[in-house]
């Protein structure tokens, strides 16, 4: 208690100087004395010296009650850094070209590092985040995406010895919401809303912001509940922050909810990456999705999220071997007669994964390019970092005599090496500073990167919460701290050790020393600068040969429109009548050629499950074997596609529920199952309903152009009428550019039921490079970073030769006025950067090949040890390599030969 | 030497408490000289190392300090104890004695517990 109090008294001491009153205290000190002095006979003078030399002097008397009032250490830094800004003033061209470097390097890494905390590293904002899990259901190593029927969160509840609480939840997206105000109604677009248990916030531990939440009490009732709770942000987005929220309502599919609560900022439920909007109680469940065939059961068919948080204490194996036992009961409960089911249960494991960090299937997905793109701009704040130690070794040089001085005067290798450390870290705090800046929009284009799915098409601010919070400030902070020292370290430390007496007689041939340090640093930047390129190479050529890839379609003049007829209440029968009506009716517009429905549309990423088939006949080699895609399309959707049938015929309007169950399989599935034989007329079972196939058509690339020979069979839609329950793609061919028919298809929708939820109409080959976004980007921001560390390479090699070459002016002259002709003095200088540059490469190369293996799975259509790539990474590095050197060869090759040798 | 700076800075605050405890308020230079008299002109040791412990006993809050006049007509800055400056004053007091008295078997032979 008294320290602290004392050291706040010092730290206040600081910036309050008790100069004045220490001088009188001192003074009347002196008068005191020198008057008891007088009083034993002492002369006036005489006394008051006396009186000084008790006091053992004036000066020293300030100087150890100085050290005492105020914090010397502190005051301290404090001088090194106005002296550090003075001299940074001095020399505005240096400190631009180093703050402005750092700025690029500090900024990316905080850009990066900002994504990661929001996607990989943040915890959930909820009461011990640590305790909670969510479930998911693997079937031979495929992931179910966590989605579980609601009668296993019903039996997994009893597991009330382990988990203190169980939550399940229904994400979906609505496009029928309309916010009621008394002046009318507003349309906020679409809102992601989450169905769930009215325990849903007590799991989480999660109390409202403003208002309530809902509990268990108002989840009772089936549909006697219209009661919702929003997120903060779609409170600040959608309702303008209105304070008096409470109350307010909105209507979401044709049912008036009233809004009782808000929860905390920062929170969006807990699936990272899909922010929730609004939340309602399952018991709302057929209210919200009016497409569902009425159902007796709660929760419906549908498979939900289940989130639980486990008892302290209790060991998360044997809570997930209780889990997986209920799970296979329930699977044997209701496999149903067919013996097939009930042998694959052993294949089916849930797995219990911690939560605390949320529930989010994109973070794999990102996981990787993250990966690289954060170690490219680890990499390019290393060479900005070895960039600037090399200027401050040259300004170092420059500087030896003010250090020599300073040392000769009597300061501390220490004190001078905390001096020049106070520099680059000011340095690298300005960097810092800038570099935030950029951060915050760089932050935004990377998470671009999540592209995938449902999200895509949402503000990357929204999707993330990328606010500027403290973490990532802290992370900015340290990275300064660690980049100031890292590159101010060595040049400060050698400048230090200079022995003081050669260098004050003679300021000649000082700093020598510091060239093997400077040469090896450029050695290093430039086997990063040849790593990052190669790497963007690699990337780039990775983008083309997706980009070209031959799709099996063709992919010109096509557009898919997506509506959601589930929102209007449709399902079954009334669906397959509303795609026949939409053909027909989007069939009579001028310029378009065919058109089709289609489940999952093309293209879409990994959004299609597949199931699993009984081929009569087949013996599967593995669990896996059997699994083939599928998908439900209209009777010209391979017209409409431009996929060729080689066998057999399409499917038609008369294939019906009336007719027998029909399929065309493409060439991939028929050589699978049926080897050499003839497929048309086989059959497969699915979903316990044998197929006859009746056509094959060529193999295309259905969700992403990586894929490679995918088992693909396509049923007609008016067989189908049990299936038509998710949106829809409606595939549209039209003659000429697509560009034009935005409008003309919305409206043609709108004829055939204005209450229909249009979400997007867009092209395929619009698709395709929403689905390349990580590719675009990871090539883009490699070039980027590539280019920026050959700009820094060559910056730094450019100064280091032109350092070198004012050093040897006297050589050179010498050389010069000896006979040497100017091509042999610029050779000379050229030799020199070039072996620089040839040991860099040859460096990097081995480097990045080493981490080419990292990296291959990202690639496509190209080797990670791609001799082209590798080839052209090099002559571009020593072609701007020897520009940067040949500017002081030229220099130096000019230099008169007389003037240099006086200069000596 | 070390007399004069760690054993020093150590005892000359509880001599400056001591002191101001039986003389009640006064100057730096008056302590000085007190201090000086007391210890029978033994501690001959600069006036000015005075002036650091008392700012450092201010901003422990042990003592205050204000104006005023003296005896002869001169301004000066008077030092006075604290109602914490006399607790502390108990605490040293008692601390320096148990140190004295462990220091004080070292020097008689035989009183060492075996």
């Amino acid at each position: 208690m008294r320290r602290m109090r004392a050291f706040l008294r010092r730290l206040a001491g600081v910036f309050q100087s008790h100069e004045r009153e220490l001088v009188a205290e001192i003074e009347s000190h002196l008068d005191l004395h020198a008057a008891d002095n007088m009083r034993a006979g002492m002369t006036p003078d005489e006394a008051r010296r006396a009186a000084i030399l008790k006091l053992g002097g004036i000066e020293q008397t300030k100087e150890i009650y100085r050290e005492r009032s105020g914090l010397p250490g502190l005051e301290t830094v404090f001088q090194d850094l106005r002296y550090a800004v003075r001299m940074l003033r001095r020399s505005p061209g240096f400190t631009a070209v180093a703050v402005l470097s750092l700025a690029l390097g500090i900024g990316a890494n905080t850009a990066i590092f900002s994504v990661m905390d929001a996607f990989l590293l943040r915890l959930l904002p909820v009461r011990d985040p640590q305790q909670l899990v969510v479930f998911d259901p693997i079937y031979v190593g495929r992931s179910n995406n966590g989605l579980l029927p609601f009668p296993v969160y019903e039996r997994l509840r009893t597991l009330d010895k382990y988990f203190s609480n169980m939550t399940a939840i229904l994400p979906v997206d609505r496009s029928n919401v309309t916010i009621l105000d008394p002046g009318g109604g507003v349309d906020p677009g679409q809102c992601s809303v989450g169905i769930v248990t009215g325990n849903f916030f007590e799991t989480l531990g999660i109390r409202a912001a403003i208002g309530r939440t809902f509990g268990p009490e108002n989840d009772a009732a089936v549909g006697g509940h219209p009661v919702a709770v929003i997120s903060y942000a779609y409170w600040n987005r959608k309702f303008a922050g209105d304070p008096g929220i409470l109350g307010r309502t909105f209507t979401l599919s044709a049912t008036t909810y009233t809004v009782i609560g808000v929860t905390p900022r920062g929170f969006t439920g807990e699936w990272i990456g899909r922010p929730t909007d609004l939340w309602v109680p399952v018991a709302m469940l057929a209210q919200v999705m009016v497409e569902l065939p009425p159902d007796p059961m709660r929760g419906g068919r549908m498979s939900y999220h289940v989130v639980a948080r486990l008892r302290p204490g209790i060991e998360s194996g044997q809570a997930q071997a209780a889990a997986h036992a209920i799970h296979q009961q329930y699977l044997r409960d209701t496999s149903g007669p067919n013996p097939a089911a009930r042998d694959d249960l052993h294949l089916m494991r849930l797995a219990m994964i911690p939560a605390a960090r949320g529930f989010s299937p994109q973070r794999q997905l990102l996981a990787q390019p993250l990966a690289i793109v954060s170690m490219t701009v680890g990499l390019v704040l290393l060479i900005a970092c070895a960039n600037l130690a090399n200027l401050l070794l040259a300004r170092s040089s420059a500087r030896q005599r003010e250090i020599m001085v300073r040392l000769a005067i009597g300061a501390r290798g220490a004190r001078i090496i905390g001096q020049l450390l106070t520099e680059s870290v000011l340095l690298a705090g300005m960097g810092g500073m800038v570099g935030l800046l950029f951060a915050w929009r760089m932050g935004n284009t990377l998470v671009s990167f999540a592209g995938s799915g449902p999200v895509r098409r949402v503000d990357a601010a929204v999707l993330l919460n990328l606010h500027p919070d403290i973490r990532v400030l802290l992370f900015t902070l340290l990275l300064c701290l660690a980049t100031g020292i890292l590159f101010g370290l060595a040049p400060a430390i050698r400048v230090s050790r200079i022995s003081i007496s050669p260098g004050l007689g003679n300021r000649g041939s000082g700093g020598c020393a510091g060239g093997k340090l400077s040469k090896v640093l450029i050695v290093l930047q430039v086997a990063l600068s040849v790593l990052l390129l190669i790497d963007a190479g690699l990337f780039i050529r990775t983008l083309r040969s997706l980009k070209s890839q031959d799709l099996g379609f063709d992919r010109a003049h096509l557009v898919m429109a997506w509506i959601a007829p589930g929102q209007t209440g449709r399902w079954g029968a009334s669906t397959a009548q509303l795609y026949g009506a939409i053909e027909q009716r989007l069939s009579a517009i001028p310029g378009v050629v065919a058109v089709s429905p289609n489940v999952y549309g093309m293209l879409q990423g990994n959004t299609n499950p597949g199931t699993t088939l009984n081929v009569p006949g087949y013996v599967p080699a593995s669990d896996a074997d059997t699994r083939a895609q599928w998908s439900i399309v209209g009777a010209r959707f391979f017209d409409t596609l431009g996929l060729s049938l080689i066998a057999g015929r399409n499917l038609t309007e008369l294939d019906t529920t009336t007719s027998p169950q029909v399929a065309v399989i493409n060439e991939s599935m028929a050589r699978h199952f049926f080897r050499n034989d003839n497929p048309l007329g086989k059959h497969f079972e699915s979903w316990g309903v044998v197929k006859e196939v009746v056509g094959v058509v060529r193999d295309a690339k259905y969700e992403s152009p990586r894929e490679e020979g995918k088992l693909m069979f396509y049923l007609p839609y008016r067989q189908q009428l049990g299936r038509l329950t998710q949106n829809v793609s409606v595939a549209i061919r039209t003659f000429g550019s697509p560009d034009h028919f935005e409008s003309t298809i919305r409206r043609a929708l709108t004829d055939v039921d204005p209450r229909l939820p249009v979400l997007r109409i867009e092209t395929v080959e619009d698709q395709l490079n929403a689905l390349l976004v990580p590719e675009r980007a990871t090539a883009a921001f490699s070039l980027f970073f590539g280019g920026l560390a050959v700009l820094l390479a060559s910056i730094g090699l450019y100064g280091v030769m032109a350092y070198h070459t004012t050093r040897r002016t006297g050589e050179i002259g010498l050389r010069l006025a000896l006979g040497a002709s100017r091509y042999g003095v610029v050779g000379m200088v050229l030799k020199e950067t070039l072996t620089l540059v040839a040991c860099g490469i040859l460096l990097g190369v081995p480097a990045a090949l080493a981490g080419g293996r990292m990296i291959s799975a990202r690639l496509f259509g190209i080797r990670a040890a791609d001799p082209a790539t590798i080839a052209a990474a090099s002559l571009l590095m020593i072609v701007v390599a020897a520009l940067a050197g040949f500017l002081p060869a030229l220099r130096a090759a000019k230099t008169d030969p007389m003037e240099a040798l006086r200069h000596e | 030497m070390s007399w004069k700076t760690d054993v020093w800075q150590g005892t000359l605050t509880l001599m400056i408490l001591k002191t101001l405890e039986t003389m009640g308020a006064l100057h730096g230079y008056g302590i000085a000289r007190r201090i000086e008299q007391t210890s029978g002109d033994q501690l001959a040791v600069n006036y000015g190392t005075i002036y650091p412990a008392l700012l450092k006993l201010e901003q422990e809050g042990y003592i205050s300090s204000e104006w005023s006049v003296s005896e002869n007509n001169r301004r000066a800055k008077y030092y006075s104890l604290t109602r914490a400056g006399r607790k502390q004053i108990e605490r040293e007091a008692r601390q320096w004695e148990q140190t004295a008295d462990i220091i004080a078997r070292f020097f008689t032979p035989g009183k060492e517990p075996t």
